[in-house]
C-alpha cells in the first residue's frame, strides 16, 4: 500500500524563518495542531553527522520546514569523469524522502537526522531565471528528484504547480518530476507548455513489494503517468535498479509488457535504464535496516571502477541488453538509454556510446 | 623535578594495551587512576614516580585524559579503544569521545560506540586478532549486525574460529562479512569444517557468488578448450566487477611477434564460437 504521507510523520516543526510560507499554512492545514510545533534551530542539531540506521528510520518521521541558505541548483552527480550521463541538472527542494526503498542512496548520502522541505522555493526560480537571463540560448533539463521524491510530499508544499508555471516561460528548458509515489492530481490542471516531464522509477511488482516499502504499487504508478498523458505532460520511466533475483528475466518482462500495454513508443521521451549501486559503506546500513530479506544485501556485488559496488559487468550487460530487447520487440522506438553507467557497458549493451546513437544524441548532448 | 607517590592509586585504568609504556619510563597517574605500567602495580605502589613529559601532563586541572591517553599511547587499535571505555565507564569518568576518537583517526558515531560495546564481548583471543591485523570500523561494523540478529554463543563460536585460523587483514574482513550476514547452523558447520583460513574464504565465497562463480567457470572452460598458440599464456581473470580473458606474450622478435599475432588471428571465430 502506498503511504499514508501524513500519517506515518510524528512531527512536523516550522523554522521561525519560514512560519509566514504557504507551505507553513498548508502544514497547519494538513496536520493536527499537537503535532506541530515552531522552532528557532534545527531540531535534534547534536545527531548531525554519521546517522545509524535508527537514527536514519527515525528521520523519515520527523518533517522540518525551513530556509534554504545555500544554491539550489546543481549539476546531477551522473555528470562525472568516467561516467556517462545526460546533461541533467538537479534542483533540491528537500533533503529526506518519506518512502522507503532498501537500496536507496540517501542513506549514504544524507547526514540530517530530519526530513527536511525548503520553504523558499521563490529563491531556486530565482536563480534558474538568472541563469536563464545570463545564457538564452541554452538549454537545461532540471530534475527535482534527487535528494526527496519530486512528488511524494507535493500534496503538502504544491511546489509543482509553481514549478509548471515557472517553466511555462521557458519552453525550451524541461523539467522532470521523478517520483514513486502516485500524486498527480495536485498540478493536472495547471497549464503547460509541453515541457514537463513526469517520470516514473518502475520495477516489476515483486520488486516494489520486497524493496521499495511504501511507495505506489506499480499499477498506481501507471495510472498516475495515463493521467499525466492525457493531460499532455511528457511521460518518461526509469527502470532504475533493476535487480537480479532467480526469476528476474520474467519479472522484466512483465513489466515491460505492463508498460508497453499502456504506453506506445511516442508516449515516451525516454526509458532509462539502470543496475543496482551503491557507495560500499552503505552495505552496512542497508543491512541493518533491511535484514537478510532483501535481495539488496544478498546481492552479488563486485567494487566497480567509480568505487561503487556493482553487479558483475557481464551480468550488467545481460540484463540491459534483455531489458532493450524487450522493448524493441514491441516497437523498436522505444528509446531506451543506459543511466549512472560506465562507457563499457554502453559499448557492450547498446553497442555505441550516446553520442552515437540518433534517438539519444539530443538528449545527451543538446 | 616533580615527585610523587603512586600509592595514592587505588584505582587502575588497566585496558590491556598491547604496546605498553616502556618500563625505563616512570609511571604515570590521571587523578589518582593508574594509567601506565600496569603490571607493576603493587611495585608502583612503594614508588615515587616522576614526569618526564613536562610539567602540564601533571597538571591535573589543566591536562585533560585524553591528552595524556594520547601521548602514553600514541596508537590504539579498535579492540583497545573498546577495552579502554569500558574501563572508563566502570570508573564514572567521562571523555570527550569525539575529540579522543579523532585522536585516533577514527570518526566517533553512537554506531561505532555500539560495535565497540559488543566487541568488548568477545574473547581476547579474536580481540588480538583484529588488534594485529588492524581491521578498521567500517570492517568489523557487520558486529553490530550479528549481535542484533543471533545467538551470542553463536557469534562466540565463529568468531574464535576465525582468529583461531589467523586470516589476513583482507580475506579476514570478508570472512566476518560474509558469515554474519546470513548465519545459520548450516553456514557455522561450514565454517567450523574449514581447515584453514584460505578454505573459509574460499568456501564463503562460492557460497556468496553463485552466480558469478558460475560465469566464471564458463570463462575459465572457454580458455582452456582454445588451442593458444605456444608462448602465449591465457588465463580468465577477475577485476572487480568485470572478468575476461587476460593474455600474455612474450616476443623478443618483430617477426616473432607478428606470428603470434597471426595465429591469434587465426583462432577468432573459435573464440566467438565459445564466447557466446
Amino acid at each position: 500500500m502506498e503511504i499514508k504521507t501524513f500519517e506515518n510523520i510524528d512531527r512536523v516543526s516550522i523554522d521561525v524563518s519560514a512560519l509566514e510560507t504557504a507551505v507553513a499554512n498548508r502544514l497547519y492545514l494538513l496536520f493536527p495542531k499537537e503535532k506541530i510545533e515552531v522552532v528557532s534551530q534545527k531540531p535534534l542539531e547534536h545527531l548531525q553527522g554519521r546517522m545509524s540506521a535508527e537514527d536514519f528510520t527515525r528521520s523519515k518521521r520527523h518533517l522540518y520546514l525551513t530556509e534554504y541558505k545555500g544554491e539550489f541548483f546543481k549539476r546531477c552527480p551522473g555528470a562525472k569523469p568516467g561516467l556517462t550521463c545526460c546533461n541533467y541538472f538537479v534542483l533540491n527542494l528537500g533533503l529526506q524522502c518519506n518512502m522507503n526503498c532498501s537500496y536507496c542512496y540517501l542513506q549514504s548520502y544524507i547526514n540530517s537526522p530530519i526530513m527536511t522541505i525548503y520553504s523558499n522555493l521563490e529563491k531556486a526560480l530565482s536563480e534558474l531565471k538568472d541563469i536563464a537571463e545570463a545564457d538564452p540560448q541554452k538549454y537545461f533539463r532540471v530534475g527535482t528528484g534527487e535528494t526527496i521524491d519530486s512528488l511524494s510530499l507535493d500534496e503538502i508544499t504544491l511546489y509543482s504547480r509553481r514549478l509548471i508555471e515557472f517553466f511555462r516561460n521557458y519552453p525550451k528548458w524541461k523539467l522532470e518530476f521523478k517520483t514513486k509515489s502516485s500524486k498527480v492530481d495536485q498540478f493536472l490542471d495547471v497549464e503547460h507548455a509541453k515541457n514537463v516531464i513526469c517520470s516514473w522509477s518502475m520495477n516489476p511488482q515483486n520488486i516494489i513489494e520486497q524493496e521499495e516499502h511504501h511507495t505506489a504499487n506499480l499499477a498506481q504508478r501507471l495510472f498516475a503517468a495515463e493521467k499525466c498523458l492525457n493531460k499532455n505532460f511528457s511521460i518518461a520511466f526509469h527502470i532504475d535498479p533493476m535487480i537480479w533475483h532467480p526469476d528476474w528475466k520474467n519479472s522484466y518482462s512483465q513489466l515491460v509488457k505492463d508498460i508497453t500495454q499502456k504506453f506506445k513508443s511516442h508516449d515516451l521521451v525516454y526509458i532509462t535504464v539502470g543496475a543496482l549501486r551503491f557507495q560500499p559503506e552503505q552495505r552496512h546500513i542497508m543491512r541493518e535496516r533491511f535484514s537478510k530479506n532483501s535481495l539488496i544485501n544478498n546481492a552479488e556485488m563486485f567494487t566497480s571502477k567509480d568505487g561503487k559496488m556493482r553487479y558483475d559487468q557481464n551480468l550488467r550487460s545481460e540484463m540491459f541488453e534483455f531489458l532493450q530487447n524487450e522493448f524493441k520487440s514491441v516497437d523498436a522506438k522505444y528509446r531506451v538509454s543506459l543511466c549512472m553507467e560506465v562507457p563499457e557497458t554502453w559499448s557492450l549493451t547498446m553497442a555505441s556510446t550516446p553520442a552515437q546513437i540518433p534517438e539519444l544524441k539530443d538528449l545527451f548532448y543538446r | 623535578m616533580n615527585f610523587r607517590v603512586i600509592s595514592p592509586c587505588i584505582k587502575s585504568l588497566d585496558f590491556l594495551p598491547l604496546v605498553p609504556v616502556s618500563e625505563a619510563l616512570p609511571g604515570y597517574a590521571w587523578q589518582g587512576f593508574q594509567i601506565s605500567h600496569f603490571s607493576q602495580a603493587a611495585a608502583l605502589d612503594r614508588s615515587p614516580v616522576t614526569l618526564t613529559n613536562g610539567p602540564s601532563l601533571w597538571l591535573e586541572a589543566e591536562s585533560s585524559l585524553e591528552q595524556i591517553l594520547k601521548i602514553l599511547y600514541p596508537k590504539l587499535t579498535l579492540p583497545e579503544l573498546s577495552r579502554l571505555l569500558k574501563v572508563l565507564e566502570e570508573n564514572n569518568i567521562q571523555i570527550d569521545r569525539e575529540l579522543f576518537f579523532q585522536s585516533y583517526q577514527f570518526k566517533w558515531t553512537s554506531d561505532l560506540e555500539t560495535t565497540l560495546h559488543f566487541l568488548q564481548r568477545l574473547s581476547p583471543l579474536f580481540q588480538n586478532w583484529i588488534s594485529i591485523k588492524d581491521l578498521g570500523w567500517n570492517e568489523i561494523r557487520i558486529l553490530k549486525y550479528a549481535f542484533h540478529n543471533y545467538e551470542e554463543s553463536l557469534i562466540q563460536k565463529a568468531t574464535n574460529f576465525i582468529a583461531e585460523k589467523n586470516p589476513s587483514r583482507h580475506h579476514g574482513a570478508k570472512i566476518l562479512e560474509w558469515i554474519f550476514s546470513n548465519l545459520d547452523e548450516q553456514a557455522l558447520a561450514l565454517l567450523l569444517d574449514c581447515k584453514t583460513a584460505e578454505e573459509i574464504y574460499h568456501q564463503l565465497y562460492q557460497k556468496k557468488y553463485k552466480v558469478s562463480l558460475q560465469q566464471d567457470q564458463k570463462g575459465q572452460e572457454l580458455v582452456r578448450n582454445v588451442p593458444w598458440p605456444a608462448h602465449i599464456k591465457a588465463e580468465w581473470v577477475r577485476a572487480g566487477d568485470r572478468s575476461g580473458i587476460q593474455l600474455q606474450v612474450f616476443s623478443s622478435h618483430c617477426d616473432d611477434l607478428n606470428k603470434k599475432i597471426n595465429q591469434l588471428s587465426q583462432l577468432k571465430e573459435k573464440i566467438e564460437n565459445l564466447w557466446k
